[in-house]
């Protein structure tokens, strides 16, 4: 790695600041996205602001409402181990979980994640299913950003100068809703997903029909993103086999993969129909299970 | 500019200047001569440089050393007691769950962190938790084997599991 001066900073605005003070300032987290592009010399940065000292992010809380805040400091580990906060995030809880090994969990975090911005972030299908915003800090004050105006391209956001992302923040899980994240990888760990589909939905009273679903794609796109016209497929609707293979279909079709190392695009919207319908299959599930549980402790 | 830093290894106090450029690996390695842990890949995809930070399993190759001021670090040079073998290192002699050793310090590490939060692993929790650990020797089946000999012998005996 080239020479770089290092700051610990213990507070976001001395974050700010430091980021402000200099052109060439990297943020690090967890490290292991930014400190192999600068092995590699990428990203080769003359400043290194490390946040991990800066006690307010690393806030990982359901508020009274049952409103969810994952501070930048946050692992994925942190994340994967969360059991208390499964309920209604269990996308988010299984897309950290899938990330690298156990010890790139323990550093990486899924800020750092969003903020790398890989098209296929396996956070990301599940932050955005679930109407996460992302809390922005800057020389301009706060601002909370929908997480899907943050991704504008592969690898890049809507981040300005001096900015910095401090927490994500995902609305209370209503009742009766139910998420899940599958995503298609060569090896069983240790991998970019080829392909990732998150999806949450809310059911109705009556338990047979979706009333709100979200359904969002990784690794098809130049960002992740959702596919609305699927949505549209279902939503206020039964969900019925045949319903569920259209939607499928649709997502599909909304996808605009590239063919790279891992796949062809072919075969990427193969896979997005597959994952589509199986992930919202485990999403309905857990709608359901949670329901269960919910008459049961009643 | 080299930066002061105290830091904690295998229980004994270190002040030290480091460059920030520096990877808690090559400080482990170069300053401190614990040769244990080793680069494999340096992209933290092998876990060959495995080390516990302040109890958790990460890549010491993505870690840089100024991070590492203020917390404990664990290498494998720190988990045998006055010469007595971890019963995760016994059971890998014993199961032929090491050949030629190079990922062996990695994979004792991560293995005793896996049996400090979890002392009875199924088989698929094992080759979760050493997924980040690539072995080209042994095709991973003795390793397994070993650590599940070595949570029986802790649960046996209930020994501390130091780390």
């Amino acid at each position: 790695m080239r020479a770089f001066a290092y700051y610990a900073p213990s507070t976001i605005e001395e974050a700010i600041a430091i980021l402000q003070g200099h052109d060439d300032a990297s943020i690090l987290a967890g490290g292991t996205d930014l400190l192999l592009r600068m092995k590699a010399r990428q990203q080769t940065p003359q400043v290194v602001v490390d946040i991990k000292r800066i006690p307010a992010l690393s806030v990982l809380r359901l508020d009274g409402e049952g409103r969810l805040t994952i501070g930048a400091a946050i692992s994925m580990r942190q994340i994967e181990c969360a059991g208390e906060l499964g309920d209604p995030y269990r996308a988010i809880i299984q897309g950290a979980g899938v990330v690298g090994s156990v010890q790139i969990r323990n550093r990486a975090t899924l800020v750092g994640n969003i903020c790398n911005a890989a098209p296929s972030a396996d956070t990301a299908p599940p932050l955005l299913a679930l109407g996460a915003s992302v809390r922005i800090a800057g020389p301009a004050g706060e601002r909370l950003l929908a997480l899907e105006d943050f991704f504008v391209g592969p690898g890049q956001t809507a981040l300005g100068p001096g900015e910095l992302v401090t927490a994500v923040e995902v609305p209370s899980g209503a009742p009766r809703t139910g998420s899940a994240y599958a995503r298609h990888t060569t090896r069983e760990a240790m991998d970019i997903a080829t392909a990732g589909v998150g999806v949450a939905l809310r059911l109705a009273v009556q338990n047979s029909s979706c009333e709100e679903i979200a359904i969002a794609l990784g690794a098809v796109a130049p960002t992740p993103r959702r596919a609305r016209q699927a949505e549209k497929v279902l939503r206020g609707q039964e969900l019925t086999p045949e319903r569920l293979a259209a939607a499928a279909e649709c997502a599909a079709q909304e996808a605009c993969p590239i063919s790279d190392v891992r796949a062809s695009s072919g075969y990427r919207r193969a896979l997005v129909e597959v994952l589509t319908r199986r992930t919202i299959e485990a999403a309905l599930e857990d709608a359901r299970q949670r329901g269960k549980l919910r008459r049961q402790t009643a | 500019m080299k930066q002061k830093i105290e830091t904690i290894v295998n229980g004994r106090q270190y002040s030290l200047e480091v460059a920030p450029r520096k990877t808690l690996l090559a400080l482990l390695r170069d300053e401190l001569y614990l040769t244990g842990a080793k680069e494999g890949c340096g992209t933290g995809d092998c876990g060959a440089c495995t080390v516990l930070l302040d109890g958790t399993p990460v890549n010491a190759c993505l870690v840089l050393a100024v991070e590492a001021a203020g917390r404990q670090v664990t290498t494998i040079e720190g988990i045998a007691v006055d010469g007595t073998l971890h019963p995760v290192q016994q059971a890998l002699i014993e199961h032929g769950g090491m050949q030629c050793g190079f990922c062996t310090p990695g994979v004792v590490m991560s293995s005793v962190a896996l049996l400090q939060d979890n002392p009875q692993p199924s088989v698929a929790q094992i080759r979760q938790a050493l997924a980040g650990n690539l072995c080209r020797c042994t095709g991973y089946s003795k390793i397994v084997e070993a650590v599940q000999a070595a949570a029986q012998q802790l649960q046996h005996r209930r020994l501390p599991v130091k780390g």
